[in-house]
Order: C-alpha cells, then sequence, then structure tokens
C-alpha cells in the first residue's frame, strides 16, 4: 500500500496496461517524417506568425459558455484576426475615430457586417486539418508564469502615491495600487480591526475580527444564489466605509454577466445585501474613485440581436424584466473593429445605491485596464500577419497554402522561413480612453504596436499618456521594445523604439518624467528613459543584472527596489540558451545618477518563491514603519535526471512572511518567519497574501482536499462533492 | 544515450529521432489515450506529434528538456483535436461529444471511469503530473494558472481518483 495519492495513481496508469499499438514502431516514425525536414532556426531571432481563426474559436467558446455554464473558467475570446477588417500598412501608433450610431439598427448592421467577413474567412478554411503548433514549446522555458485575470499585474508601483487608507483607530494597510486615489478592486482588504477575504474556492466573502493576532470570523457573505443553473462567482471586492461592494462573474439566461453586489456592512454580524447591478458580458476589471465605481466588462454577441443591456434591482437575479438594453447612442465603435465584442463601462454611484448612473458600450474588446484620476483607458491586443513585402496577409486560405496546413488561434510559428518568404506578426494594443470627469465620455482611440505587459505599462501625466510596448521588428523579426508618448487625442508626440533586442518587458515603472524598463532575455537590464521632453524620449541609461524583476517599487527619490525571479543556466557544458527560473529575488537599483543606474543590494532566495512575483497586490506597504512584507513560500523538490519530474520525491516545504526594509539602498531583513498553521509536507498550503493591522502582520491562505472519509459507495454523481475546504490564517507580531 | 540521440536528431538523423520517438511512445500513447478517451484519436494525435515533433526539433534549446517537450506538442495535438472534433459536428452537440462511443474493447474502465469523475482541469492536471510527468509551475504556465492553484487541485483530484480506485 501506498502512502502518497501520487504514487498510487502513478502506479495505475503505469500498470494500466494502456500501451502503444504494435503498429507505433520505428518503422511507422521514419514514414511519417520520411518528406519532412526540420525547419531551420534562426539565430535567436523569431520569426513569428501569429494569426488566429478567432472566429472559429469564438464560436466554439461561446457555446461552450451556454452549454457546459463554466463560468469562471472561461478565458477572454481572443480578439485577434488575421487581416481581417484591417487596413494594409499600420503606422506604429495609428489615432482612429470614434464612430457612433443613430438607432438600434446600425449597430446591428455594424455587427451583421462583422459576421459577414467572419462567414466569408469561414469558408475559405476547410476543417479537418487542424494541427498543433511547431516550435513554440522550446522557448517557453523562461517565462514568467502570468495570470490570465487582468487584474493581477506583474509589475511596478508606486509605494510613494498611495493612499493610506486609515482613518483613526488601528491602523491598518490598503491594497497596493497603481494610481493615488484610485482604488483597485482585491480578493483581500482591511479596515479599521477587521480582515475581508474572498475565499474564491469557497466562493464565499469572510468576514474576520482581528485583535492582536487573534482572529474571529463574524460574518460570512455567500455570493447571490440567480435563476440560471450556474453560479455566480465572486471576482473581487471593495471595502469603502460601511459598504463592500463585491463584483463577480455570473450568467443571465445562460449568457455572461457582471454582477455588482452592494453589502451594507455597518453591522460586521449581520451584513446585508443592499442592491444589485448586472451589466451584459464577462468581468474584466474595475477602478473606484471616492464612492463611484467603473466596472468594465466585454460582451461577446454571437449574433447581431445581442444588445449590450445593464439592469438591476434587490433582487437582481437577472431576470428578463429588469434588463435594459443600452440606448443606440450610449454604442459606440472603433473605427475597424475586429471582432463582435463590446466593451460596456459603467458608473455606479455606491454612496447611493449599485445602479448605474450611466451605462456605455462599445465595439471592441477589453483585456486589461489602467485609471488615472481622470480618465480610463481599456487595452486589448490585436494581431496581423505581414509578408516579406509588409504587407498585411489578410487571406487565410494563402497562410494556409504556404504552410501547407491550418494555423490554429494564437499560434506562434518560431523560425519559420518558408521558400524565403518571410512572414512575420505584428501586434498591437487598442487602447480606448474614457474620460471620467462628467459622464463617462468615450473620448479617443489609438492603436499602438507592440503589446503591453500589464497596467502598469501605461501611465497618464500632464495631459500625456506613456505606453511602453514589446513588439517585433519587422526585419529582423527580433522581439523589440519600444516607448511611445501620446497626447491627449492619443496622437503621437514622441517615441523611442527598438531597444533591449531580444528581449521583452518584465516590469515597468513611471516616475515623474522618468520612466524604468525592465526587460529580460537571460540577464535583466534596467533601462533609465528621459520623458521630459514628451516629442524626444531618450535612453540616459541602463545597467545589467541576472534574474529579473517581475515589479518596481519606488522606496525613496534616488532608490528602486526590484523584486522578481532568481535565474540560472543550469547547462554545464556550455550549451546555452536555457535558463530556469527558480526562487525569489530582491534588488535594489540607486537611480540618483540618470545616466549611470547602480545596483546596490541584491538578495536571493532559492527555492522559493511568492504570489508577488505576478501579483503586485501581494506586496504588503506599511507606511508607518516605512517597511515591506511579501509572502514567501519555500520548497525543495529532487528532481531525477533522464526519467519523468516527480516533483513528490522528497519534497520538503513551508510557508511564511519575509519582512524587510531598505536602509540606505541596502535590503535588510526584519523578520523570515515561517508559520506551523501552513502545511510543511508535499501539498502545502501556502500563505497567499499577507495584510496589517495594528501590530501584527496576518497571514492568509486557503486549504483544499478531498474527503477521503466519505464513503464513496454512496456518491451518487452529483456535484455536491465531499471537500474540505478551510481558509488559514497565522499572525505574527512586527519585530 | 538519450542526449545523443536528441543531438543526431537535431542534426536531420531520422533514425535517430525514430529510436527516440519510440522510446516514448508508451508514455506519449498512455497520455493521448487518457486525454481523448479514444484509441482511435490517441493514435492520430500521437502519429501527428511525430511529424510536428520532427520539424521543430531544431528549437529544443536543450537535450535535457526533449520529455517536456514532447508532451507539451502531444498536449497542444489533444487539444487541437478536441476543438476540431467540436468544430465538426453539430456547435450544440458539444457536450456530448465529451461522452464517448462505446469501444468494443475498453482498456483500463476503472480508470478512465475515476478520470471521468473529475473536472476537466483537474483531468487536465492529473495527466500532465502523472502521466507526462510536469510540475506544478510547469503546469500551471500551460493551463494559466497559478502554481499553488495547480497543486491544490491536483491533490484534491488525486485523492478523488485514488477513494474512487480503492
Amino acid at each position: 500500500m501506498t502512502n502518497n495519492d501520487f504514487d498510487f495513481i502513478k502506479q495505475k496508469f503505469d500498470e494500466s496496461g494502456v500501451n502503444a499499438p504494435e503498429q507505433l514502431n520505428e518503422e511507422f516514425v521514419k514514414e511519417k517524417i520520411q518528406h519532412v525536414e526540420p525547419l531551420k532556426e534562426k539565430k535567436s531571432g523569431k520569426v513569428i506568425i501569429r494569426l488566429s481563426i478567432a472566429a472559429v474559436i469564438a464560436v466554439v467558446l461561446v457555446n461552450a459558455i451556454i452549454i457546459t455554464g463554466l463560468v469562471g473558467i472561461i478565458n477572454k475570446a481572443p480578439s485577434i484576426i488575421a487581416g481581417m477588417n484591417a487596413s494594409k500598412q499600420l503606422a506604429s501608433v495609428s489615432p482612429a475615430e470614434l464612430r457612433t450610431f443613430k438607432n438600434e439598427d446600425e449597430i446591428k448592421a455594424e455587427l451583421q457586417k462583422i459576421f459577414d467577413d467572419r462567414e466569408n474567412e469561414l469558408k475559405k478554411i476547410d476543417n479537418n486539418t487542424f494541427l498543433g503548433d511547431i516550435a513554440e514549446y522550446a522557448q517557453d522555458n523562461g517565462g514568467v508564469a502570468k495570470s490570465d485575470s487582468a487584474a493581477n499585474g506583474t509589475t511596478g508601483s508606486s509605494a510613494n502615491e498611495f493612499s493610506a487608507g486609515s482613518s483613526g483607530g488601528m491602523s491598518h494597510n490598503s491594497t497596493y495600487i497603481q494610481t493615488t486615489g484610485v482604488d483597485e478592486a482585491d480578493y483581500i482588504k482591511t479596515d479599521d480591526g477587521y480582515i475581508y477575504f474572498l475565499n474564491q474556492i469557497k466562493n464565499c466573502i469572510e468576514v474576520y475580527r482581528a485583535d492582536n493576532g487573534v482572529t474571529e470570523l463574524t460574518f460570512t457573505i455567500n455570493a447571490p444564489e440567480t435563476t440560471d443553473p450556474y453560479d455566480t462567482f465572486f471576482s473581487n471586492f471593495y471595502i469603502c466605509g460601511d459598504r463592500l461592494v463585491a463584483i463577480a462573474d455570473s450568467t443571465a439566461d445562460y449568457h455572461m454577466i457582471t454582477r455588482v453586489c452592494l453589502y451594507d456592512i455597518s453591522d460586521r454580524k449581520n451584513i446585508k445585501l443592499r442592491d444589485s447591478f448586472i451589466q451584459s458580458g464577462r468581468y474584466c476589471s474595475s477602478r473606484m474613485i471616492g464612492d463611484m465605481l467603473y466596472a468594465v466588462s466585454t460582451y461577446y454577441a454571437y449574433d447581431s440581436d445581442c444588445m449590450p443591456y445593464c439592469g438591476g434591482g434587490t433582487k437582481a437575479t437577472g431576470d428578463e424584466a429588469e434588463k435594459r438594453p443600452l440606448p443606440a447612442d450610449c454604442v459606440y465603435s472603433v473605427e475597424k473593429p475586429a471582432d463582435s465584442n463590446f466593451l460596456v463601462v459603467s458608473a455606479i454611484d455606491t454612496g447611493k445605491s449599485a445602479q448605474a448612473v450611466k451605462t456605455k458600450a462599445i465595439l471592441g474588446s477589453a483585456q486589461d485596464i489602467y485609471c488615472s484620476q481622470e480618465n480610463l483607458y481599456v487595452m486589448s491586443e490585436e494581431s496581423y500577419v505581414y509578408d516579406e513585402s509588409n504587407s498585411i496577409v489578410d487571406n487565410l486560405r494563402e497562410i494556409r497554402e504556404i504552410f501547407g496546413r491550418e494555423i490554429l488561434d494564437g499560434e506562434i510559428l518560431d523560425g519559420y522561413d518558408y521558400d524565403n518568404n518571410v512572414y512575420y506578426e505584428k501586434t498591437y494594443t487598442q487602447i480606448v480612453k474614457i474620460n471620467l470627469t462628467g459622464d463617462i465620455g468615450f473620448s479617443a482611440t489609438a492603436r499602438v504596436e507592440g503589446r503591453i505587459d500589464d497596467q502598469y505599462s501605461l501611465d497618464e501625466s500632464k495631459g500625456t499618456l506613456r505606453v511602453a510596448t514589446t513588439s517585433r521588428d519587422s526585419e529582423s523579426g527580433n522581439e523589440i521594445n519600444n516607448l511611445f508618448v501620446l497626447d491627449g487625442s492619443l496622437k503621437e508626440m514622441g517615441k523611442v523604439t527598438g531597444f533591449a533586442e531580444n528581449e521583452s518587458i518584465k516590469a515597468v515603472r513611471y516616475i515623474g518624467d522618468t520612466a524604468y524598463v525592465i526587460t529580460y532575455e537571460q540577464t535583466d537590464p534596467l533601462f533609465v528613459i528621459d520623458l521630459s521632453d514628451p516629442s524626444k524620449p531618450t535612453i540616459t541609461g541602463e545597467v545589467k543584472i541576472s534574474g529579473f524583476s517581475t515589479m518596481l517599487v519606488p522606496v525613496d527619490d534616488n532608490t528602486l527596489l526590484g523584486i522578481g525571479y532568481h535565474t540560472y543556466d543550469p547547462e554545464l557544458d556550455g550549451d546555452e540558451g536555457m535558463e530556469i527560473q527558480d526562487g525569489l529575488k530582491l534588488v535594489t537599483f540607486d537611480v540618483s545618477n540618470k545616466s549611470a543606474p547602480k545596483i546596490i543590494d541584491t538578495k536571493i532566495y532559492e527555492n522559493h518563491e511568492s504570489i508577488v512575483q505576478y501579483d503586485p497586490k501581494a506586496l504588503l506597504v506599511n507606511f508607518e514603519r516605512g517597511d515591506y512584507a511579501i509572502p514567501l513560500n519555500y520548497r525543495d523538490t529532487h528532481w531525477l535526471e533522464n526519467e519523468y519530474y516527480n516533483e513528490h520525491i522528497n519534497v520538503t516545504a513551508h510557508s511564511g512572511v519575509l519582512n524587510f526594509r531598505i536602509d540606505n539602498g541596502k535590503i535588510i531583513i526584519t523578520d523570515n518567519y515561517v508559520s506551523d498553521k501552513f502545511g510543511r509536507d508535499e501539498n502545502n498550503d501556502q500563505v497567499e497574501r499577507c495584510v496589517y493591522i495594528g501590530d501584527y502582520i496576518y497571514m492568509i491562505g486557503t486549504h483544499y482536499e478531498y474527503d477521503t472519509s466519505i464513503d464513496y459507495s454512496e456518491y451518487d454523481g452529483s456535484y455536491a462533492e465531499p471537500e474540505i475546504i478551510k481558509t488559514i490564517i497565522d499572525s505574527v507580531k512586527y519585530k | 544515450m538519450e542526449n545523443d540521440l536528441v543531438k543526431r536528431a537535431k542534426s536531420g538523423d531520422k533514425d535517430a529521432f525514430a529510436k527516440l520517438y519510440t522510446a516514448y511512445k508508451d508514455k506519449l500513447y498512455r497520455y493521448a489515450y487518457f486525454k481523448l478517451g479514444d484509441p482511435d484519436d490517441a493514435l492520430d494525435a500521437v502519429s501527428e506529434c511525430i511529424t510536428q515533433a520532427y520539424l521543430g526539433i531544431s528549437s529544443l534549446k536543450s537535450e535535457k528538456a526533449f520529455s517536456g517537450w514532447i508532451f507539451k506538442i502531444l498536449y497542444r495535438e489533444c487539444c487541437a483535436l478536441q476543438r476540431q472534433k467540436s468544430f465538426d459536428s453539430n456547435r450544440l452537440d458539444i457536450y456530448e461529444l465529451n461522452v464517448e462511443a462505446p469501444d468494443a474493447v475498453t482498456l483500463a474502465p476503472e480508470l478512465k471511469e475515476a478520470l471521468s469523475r473529475l473536472y476537466d482541469e483537474e483531468k487536465d492536471i492529473v495527466l500532465l503530473s502523472v502521466v507526462a510527468g510536469y510540475n506544478s509551475k510547469e503546469i500551471a504556465r500551460m493551463l494559466g494558472l497559478k502554481p499553488s492553484t495547480v497543486r491544490s487541485k491536483q491533490s484534491r483530484a488525486l485523492a478523488k481518483m485514488r477513494s474512487f480506485l480503492e
């Protein structure tokens, strides 16, 4: 009898008797590759073709949503359509007019046009040749594990800018945010003496009274029931005085909707749902300025009768009667919508109710948002395929014929050079600017060359918008990086392009007139870019260090803290190119001299990882103490060489919190606390977040296991499965 | 030995590639079979994987990475096959597509049954870890999840399967 579940199941598979049939022998393999030659790898450069038959995939996706109701799992449908609707040559920044509609029929006609285009593309596709990628695989060994969630950024932020939040009573932290006064939703929040934690697996928000390191559950807010058979899933929430505003993914009549729920928390032992609001589409992200909530969703229209709508009421069950289609004068379109995705934005004055003051929509999808005090910017990626003469290839059949097979959505063909025709993709980021000062006003759109890393890649300052992107050089096919400065109507004022060839942006941070950009391939250069003349952004200096930061935090005027990954090249025989990402790295940069940034200090924690490496909100800043804390998880596994990896061999693990401060650029560790409430075994429960109230740091995580003590013979196949889900909390006093 | 085969395959030695591939054929087939639930589909996926792997072998950066690399190709092939199937048939039948036709001889019926009790995502995690040998970080990257989420889902799924099989 094996003790370990993994080994037990592995043995079952090994002994299953399922083996390759006789015919699959060496002769068969040789026959298969008889007329095939390996594609030549271009030196380091990657010629990439990435196009999509988003239409096909989207149809399937939408149906999957409707039929299976896997609300929480479906990712955004890609809005990339090769060549379709594209003008032949796109400038690096191309502002465009916003289009408006006189009535609903015009919107339907526009949608129908998109569907007709798609139908034409589909006719050209034989659907019997879906094949997989060729050569992306070896490339992604150094990639950052990124969350798909739009709200989860990967990079740096403004410690010195963020709102302290506390209003008398016990001091406590607030969510790590990008822009002063613009709150961001999260799955954990604190206020005066209470911790609010969204246990995402249990799908409920738990309220804990926290006093001198001792916590007590006072209330549990369960996700509201719906009339649809599918659940409402809380995504994240805000605390705003005596109100808790939760935003959830849900369905109404089998369509994805975003639901805003307003709770009265004046009595923390008896929390009541006061009001709720729905808008069509999957929840993308949100921001809160004062009491005003801005919620962004993407609504995929699968036929021309799909009009974006909103609605609500205290019942807010998404009943038909409550839905109100948006009037035509609240619907816009970007110049050339790539797909039938509506971006829906509502402004909700949560001080009064959960009902939207205004809801507007625009054809064009949303993947991430950046918000200043005045403007909300919504970004989405679009890709086009170009041939060697720099023209957009707008015929999928042509591409298919060239490659001799179908190309999958999002497929990356690496190093492909067919008959000397070099094809490459260009990715653009569509930006929609929404003015928040009065009504929600769609004020401008533009397409910027390249893709953005996350919300921290954008920054608004003195009426200009700065955008850092990673794109591909059309000559070499190599990745390059750019920084554009746009004016109020998103027209290009200046740019610096083509820096850090073969690397991509991992973190960006703007401080005043300076941009700090981290790129990575094998080393981690920090670039300093002077933006004081918007028409002439200039790289003034750089410094290199191994590993890379995914987050840049300003410590003081002269010091930046980088948090990210430790990397190393495991090859001993000089075979370069395989970098392994293992461990947490903290680094401080001296940026007092813009032309000569310097590394002051580094701390490496091998075999450790932290959620802060991909979610900046996991950084806990204590302004009173002037120090930082991050969740820190240790895990050491022994891998077998030349055998299937089995991380279940000799695993040691523990979890806790790292508390540190920066003193003259030096990283001083105040505490490296290992909690005994979090698991130390293989499937260890990790500290996901830490917060502070008063003198204590509280660590929170989720424990999840399947209750094996229950007699499975009684299992009737229903979804109510015996599970044990617990929230784990530990606390430690600040040293 | 294997490193040597990979080096030779990269330089265009088809015999070496065939040897290399057949060394993995049982594990690859096993993965495809449990992922797709059908012996014919599994053979299709594994065959297609041969061509794709050989085409792209020069991009394999490290000899030691072959195992992880080949399974990733197979994973994509299986996903592509599943997507193709859903698209080929009536869109409304997607759900039914996942319900397999009764095989004349079902291999490892108990394991298939145990897997069928998992959510799709759990099933992917189990197959990628147990059969393909990926660790949670790699799976997290492939499925777009957090490593900790992969680990918790994995342990839950394994426990669920075990309690069914025991």
